[in-house]
């Protein structure tokens, strides 16, 4: 799965994906556990799951006959970091923009 | 601290008011993102308002195209929008408190689809503060409102987080915005200002091991 953080991200504009998430990081689930502590019917939580695969935020494993769902690090630091690059850009131009107005006025 | 110019550090997305919890709020924010600049306060003010569109990072709009600019509305309910070159003027969102030069409150208003939504029950409240730590040199600080826990059904009904109860395109992930991604590959999705996606970004943190220095 890739480990682009804009794809992570995208895939995380979702409320329910977001729950799914928030539950997932406790520990791995099944989909009918996950349906069950949700709103959603199981259905809904495999498609959501498959969009989550896709965006390289959630593995899956078979655990004797059960298939678990449990997130995925990489997708997580990908996640993390294009969060954390976007922002340091963002404060970084701020800031200059402040410093060098301030600059220009003296 | 006689006056004199003091180098500032680096802009830092870390550092002990990160975090921390604001009070005399409605409700109880969390600073988010934070970083001091060499200015007084009047002047951080203006260039984050009036100048906005000289510094927020271009890779990131909603229209068809990278906007022209992106301004604010100096007023309580003005429009924060982007301004593109075929006359149209899709908004962010809407300023909710403006208070200058301490404190502004905006109403984010980009869906999931990365399209604006103007239902105000979806919106996310971003509180930006600027405090003056000396005359020369100013705090600002990015916070949303802090965790309402795990559960769905209260993450809907909690003021200030993200929430999109109509149903999602199951190829959401398959078919990117067709804005989110640029030229440069970088693409978009970070400053969604949603309480949410912090949330669902720090829970991965929290289960993968990867929080070591980062101040969400």
């Amino acid at each position: 799965m890739g480990t682009d953080g804009a794809a992570a991200l995208a895939a995380l504009g979702d409320p329910t994906r977001q729950a799914i998430v928030e539950l997932l990081a406790a520990g791995p689930r099944a989909v009918g556990e996950i349906a069950a502590a949700l709103p959603v019917s199981r259905p809904a939580v495999s498609q959501h799951l498959k969009v989550l695969k896709a965006a390289g935020l959630v593995t899956d494993t078979a655990v004797g006959t059960r298939r678990l769902y449990q997130l995925d690090p990489a997708g997580a630091a990908a996640a993390r970091g294009y969060l954390d690059r976007f922002w340091s850009t963002a404060l970084d131009a701020f800031k200059q923009a402040v410093e060098r107005s301030e600059e220009e006025r003296r | 601290m006689s006056g004199s110019r003091q180098p500032t550090q680096a802009a830092t997305t870390e550092g002990p008011t990160v975090g921390d919890t604001m009070s005399g709020s409605t409700q109880d924010l969390v600073v988010r993102r934070s970083v001091t600049v060499a200015a007084p306060v009047e002047r951080a003010w203006a260039v984050y308002t009036e100048g906005y569109g000289s510094w927020y990072p271009k890779d990131h709009y909603i229209g068809a195209e990278p906007a022209e600019t992106v301004l604010i509305e100096p007023f309580a309910g003005g429009r924060w929008f982007e301004k593109q070159a075929d006359g149209s003027e899709p908004e962010w969102g809407r300023v909710l408190v403006w208070d200058p030069p301490h404190r502004l409150v905006l109403s984010w208003m980009v869906g999931g689809d990365w399209q604006h939504d103007p239902d105000p029950a979806h919106a996310s409240e971003v509180e930006v503060r600027f405090v003056a730590e000396s005359p020369d040199r100013t705090r600002w600080s990015w916070s949303t409102a802090a965790s309402s826990g795990t559960a769905p059904a209260r993450r809907r009904s909690s003021a200030g987080c993200q929430t999109r109860p109509r149903a999602t395109r199951s190829t959401c992930a398959a078919s990117p915005p067709r804005w989110r991604a640029d030229r440069a590959g970088r693409g978009r999705g970070a400053d969604r200002g949603g309480t949410a996606i912090t949330e669902a970004v720090s829970a991965l943190g929290r289960r993968c091991g990867v929080t070591e220095g980062y101040g969400i």
